[in-house]
């Protein structure tokens, strides 16, 4: 691992420790950040980028330096957090909206933060938001937000934070990256699950009336519970209660939803602790399914990723909402023309379909002058297919991309207008 | 012969190697009951026995005074199959023996030192380790048509526009943005 600051790449790093998390839930909302010991003499003011970058420059965070500390006279220890941080500093006035549209409030909330640091995904731009913000910090009104829209935020593995809604495809985790081995755990199982809903219409209050005030303007508060209750405790539903009764953006119109996820995850009360290898594959918020013994797979989202590096990484995730399943062996087998060029064995659950994205393949043989290196890409981006079988191989067909000897430029195939010219000292591409 | 910081010692000795070929604590038993190693490189350790000669005491002080600094490292060059290896390491523990003799005939003998390279000899990059587990190279699982890929220390993706054309020096870096017109540059 490396990390840039002002231009400089450290490569000479130790104690690097980095555990990024992801809230489905999005009744927290984890800033994430690493801290390091770096060698170097140099003094870094905090307030500058910090870029984290694996050996292959895959960047797996850019973060904020807010903490530098000289060690001793060779080491600086730094620490680094995402742009959340600074949320915390910022306080909001209370706004009461109507249908405001999802985007303009996220502006709002990053207002001063830089579009290079924050962004987020085409899912979200059709949500709105209708209810009061009280006075609060911008974390805070985040945190409402993910909780009430079913949203989350990634603050890891890409040079900004992306709010980003849950994500429903599934990502197999290869038998061969994961460790001996997983562990179940159980939490005392939640009976009911309860929000409160709020409206607000504008007018004088009365004096049994709740109200709230936006600058001049009086809002009358009405308030309503509901609850789902647990099927399998219903006759000791409050024995357990998970209640969020203060987000006043839970309304009318979206408590089905709030109530939805949140039983579906409070009532869910198994958690899986694993440790897999993990080149940056598998991504807090993820939905992934991971083997956990021969013949038994479990599904869930991804909630902390906390890392250990040599030259691979490892990381000991924590699964939540699991689902357990009983599992079949997938076996696909990576062909090019009759060459098989590898394999991967995935356990998935049995009789489910499945759509696993076909990698692009880096196959290098040889060294010094017989150094070759060949990128080989799918014909189809996703093997597709049906758990029928207790073990079911899929072959899927590859073709050479470019193969390329030593360094130079890679152009993916696919490209096929795209010429490469060589000659001693250059090397040319021409697109189009 | 072998050599520490540029002095060079042809004395008789004896000299023992050893390869470790070290992995990483993110090395485990797998699932599927494989062992998942994770190796980082081969460090080299070299155990050297000196024989230095009776009367050349001076030599002798010199370099046990050496070997016992309390330095990070030293520059070792020492024999390596038909050749030698240079090596920056580590002197963690000089030892030998004070005999009595008769005559007067006392005097330390016998140094005896271990050089624990810091660096490995050979290694292993992340793209081998990563391809013989036939991953996916992370960056490349969101390739579209027209991406291009510079290598430099390791894939980085390079933006760059239909219709124009692009130049790379020896290094393969990327030494110009797009220009229009190819034919009347001069590299």
């Amino acid at each position: 691992m490396k990390i840039r600051i002002n231009g400089i790449t450290y490569t000479q790093i130790k104690n690097l420790s980095f555990a990024p998390e992801a809230d489905i839930i999005g009744l927290e909302l984890p800033i994430n950040g690493f801290t390091a010991d770096i060698i170097t003499d140099a003094e870094i003011d905090p307030g500058v980028n910090v870029f984290l970058y694996d050996d292959l420059n895959n960047l797996w965070a850019k973060y904020k330096l807010i903490d530098s500390v000289r060690k001793d006279p060779e080491t600086l220890s730094i620490t680094a957090e995402s742009v959340l941080r600074r949320l915390d500093r910022r306080t909001m006035n209370p706004v009461v909206y109507e249908d405001k549209p999802l985007n303009q409030i996220l502006a709002l909330i990053f207002r001063g933060i830089s579009s290079n640091d924050w962004t987020t995904t085409e899912a979200i731009n059709d949500k709105y938001i209708t209810g009061y913000f009280p006075k609060q910090t911008a974390r805070e009104r985040l945190q409402w937000i993910c909780f009430t829209c079913g949203l989350f935020v990634r603050s890891f593995f890409y040079d900004r934070v992306v709010i980003k809604s849950i994500d429903s495809t599934v990502s197999a985790v290869p038998i061969e990256k994961v460790f001996w081995r997983p562990s179940l755990g159980y939490k005392d199982p939640v009976t009911k699950v309860q929000a409160t809903i709020y409206s607000y219409v504008e007018g004088e209050p009365q004096n049994t009336d709740k109200w709230v005030q936006v600058g001049n303007t009086y809002y009358i508060q009405t308030s309503q519970e509901m609850s789902l209750i647990n099927p399998e405790y219903s006759d000791n539903e409050d024995d357990n209660v998970v209640s969020v009764d203060d987000v006043t953006i839970v309304n009318p119109d979206n408590i089905s939803d709030v109530l939805s996820r949140m039983a579906t995850y409070y009532f869910n009360r198994v958690e899986v602790d694993a440790e897999i290898v993990n080149n940056r594959e598998f991504v807090p918020g993820d939905k992934i399914a991971l083997p956990i013994t021969d013949e038994d797979v479990a599904t869930g989202y991804l909630k902390s990723t906390d890392f250990t590096f040599g030259l691979q990484a490892k990381s000991r995730i924590k699964l939540q909402q699991i689902l357990m399943s009983k599992a079949s062996q997938l076996k696909i087998v990576y062909m090019y023309v009759n060459k098989k060029l590898g394999s991967q064995i995935y356990m998935l659950p049995r009789g489910t379909n499945y759509q696993i994205q076909n990698p692009y393949l880096d196959i290098t043989k040889g060294s010094g002058k017989n150094y070759k290196r060949y990128i080989y890409f799918p014909l189809q981006q996703y093997a597709t297919g049906t758990m029928s079988a207790a073990k079911v191989t899929d072959e899927e067909d590859y073709d050479r991309a470019l193969c390329h000897t030593g360094k130079g430029i890679l152009i993916i195939w696919s490209v096929d207008e795209a010429t490469l010219t060589t000659s001693s000292d250059k090397r040319i591409v021409e697109v189009g | 012969m072998w050599s520490i910081d540029g002095s060079n010692w042809d004395v008789p000795c004896t000299i023992e190697r050893e390869a470790e070929v070290t992995a990483s604590e993110v090395s485990g038993m797998l699932l599927n009951k494989q062992y998942f190693n994770d190796v980082i490189g081969t460090f080299m350790r070299y155990t050297i026995s000196l024989a230095i000669p009776i009367g050349k005491e001076s030599d002798y002080k010199y370099i046990y005074e050496l070997l016992t600094q309390p330095v990070d490292a030293h520059a070792f060059v020492f024999p390596y199959n038909d050749g030698y290896i240079n090596l920056t390491g580590r002197v963690e523990v000089v030892s030998d023996k004070y005999y009595l003799g008769v005559n007067n005939a006392n005097g330390w003998r016998g140094i005896k030192f271990t050089v624990i390279a810091n660096h490995p000899s050979k290694e292993q990059n992340l793209s081998d380790a990563i391809s013989r587990g036939i991953t996916p190279m992370p960056i490349m699982q969101h390739v579209d048509d027209g991406e291009v890929y510079v290598y430099d220390g390791g894939w980085e993706e390079a933006e760059l526009e239909t219709g124009k054309t692009y130049l790379f020096n020896s290094n393969y870096e990327f030494v110009e943005a797009a220009f229009e017109d190819a034919d009347n540059k001069e590299y």
